[in-house]
């Protein structure tokens, strides 16, 4: 694949999925600069996995993969994230956050997914994002019915925690 | 107290479709992508390629201050020997690493289970380092010195030292470095894998 090609088909899929690669960023990283930074991550990691792409699976499953993989190695190094901060002082802006005005319940429900461990959170996001147990397995690579036990749990988690949310109604 | 249903949960995830939180400043992350890639090659496989040329390096000077010695003895033969054995047997490991990188699923947990290979193989690499690298080298330079009449007490520290600093910066690189990676990554696979509520 030519690296012209590379480009056009990166360019292409960072305009589509961009929503998902977002998604991702802020249930993994809490501060903007590491939001930068892990958005930078992914992006290199998608733009690597292209000439892997074989149409086995959809666009969306193959970018969550490398998308969740990506994010959760990076979470896995947070330890040296001082280190990390430093460097992005020399980077430029990718993100511009928009001023547009947000349900505060979303806020709330990244708040409860940030509290999961690495793995419950990229099961969580591919939840709700109507993701099937098949395709689940196909992008963690552990069985249907541990799927199934974890998502059960993390549902009755995120039910549970909405109690102590008080501000319901919009 | 009230609940909200998960379907609810669910409208308010997806409504984040309709607005996106961010704009992405596309040249300069094309940019840091390909800086990034430029970098990543010249990291790729830096151990191997590290201990390769040091191996070829020193059996190529060896070789040659022997030649110029005029005076070679066998210790100097098994010495490049050796040297060369090693960057091979570093070279082999490498190749058969790369072929078993091919068996794994295009999964989180076989990407997972791909990086703790490597790993591991770092790891057992590092802890078998004094007896395939450290201790035939020293062993050969030892005898070689000991065949020499003008070997004077400052070269015997020198060669001691350079030993004794290579083992110590071996062992720091898998205790520091090698081993809590490991142990993360496996951690991360169980907690993938556990199934208990």
């Amino acid at each position: 694949m030519t690296e012209a090609r590379q480009l056009e088909i990166f360019k292409n899929w960072l305009q589509q999925y961009k929503a998902l690669l977002f998604k991702v960023v802020r249930a993994y990283a809490f501060s903007e600069s590491g939001r930068e930074d892990l958005f930078q991550e992914i992006s290199i990691q998608v733009w690597r996995s292209i000439p892997n792409f074989r149409k086995e699976s959809a666009v969306t499953t193959w970018i969550y993969r490398v998308a969740l993989n990506t994010a959760i190695r990076w979470n896995q190094k947070e330890q040296k994230h001082q280190k990390r901060q430093q460097r992005l002082a020399d980077y430029e802006h990718l993100l511009e956050k928009k001023e547009e005005k947000e349900d505060p319940r979303l806020d709330w429900l990244y708040e409860e997914i940030s509290r999961l461990d690495e793995i419950d959170r990229s099961l969580c996001l591919l939840m709700l994002d109507g993701f099937s147990y098949r395709e689940m397995s196909d992008i963690l690579g552990i069985s249907e019915s541990n799927i199934g036990v974890k998502i059960h749990r993390i549902k009755k988690y995120l039910i549970e925690k909405s109690k102590e949310y008080d501000n319901h109604g919009i | 107290m009230t609940t909200m249903e998960f379907e609810v949960i669910k409208k308010i995830w997806d409504e984040q479709n309709q607005q996106q939180m961010y704009v992405v400043n596309e040249e300069a992350l094309h940019r840091n992508i390909q800086s990034k890639k430029r970098k990543a090659i010249r990291l790729t496989n830096l151990n191997d390629f590290g201990l390769i040329g040091t191996g070829i390096i020193t059996a190529m000077a060896y070789t040659f201050i022997a030649i110029i010695n005029e005076t070679p003895v066998i210790f100097d033969y098994l010495i490049v020997t050796s040297l060369i054995c090693i960057s091979g047997y570093v070279w082999y490991g490498r190749i058969q690493r790369q072929k078993t990188g091919m068996r794994f699923d295009r999964t989180i947990l076989g990407d997972l289970d791909h990086t703790i290979s490597n790993v591991d193989y770092e790891v057992k690499r590092s802890r078998s380092m004094v007896w395939w690298f450290l201790l035939p080298l020293a062993i050969l330079v030892v005898l070689n010195m000991s065949t020499a009449d003008e070997a004077s007490i400052w070269e015997w520290l020198g060669i001691a030292a350079c030993f004794v600093l290579s083992d110590l910066l071996i062992r720091w690189e898998y205790i520091y470095k090698q081993r809590p990676k490991l142990k993360r990554l496996k951690d991360l696979r169980t907690n993938l894998l556990e199934e208990s509520e």
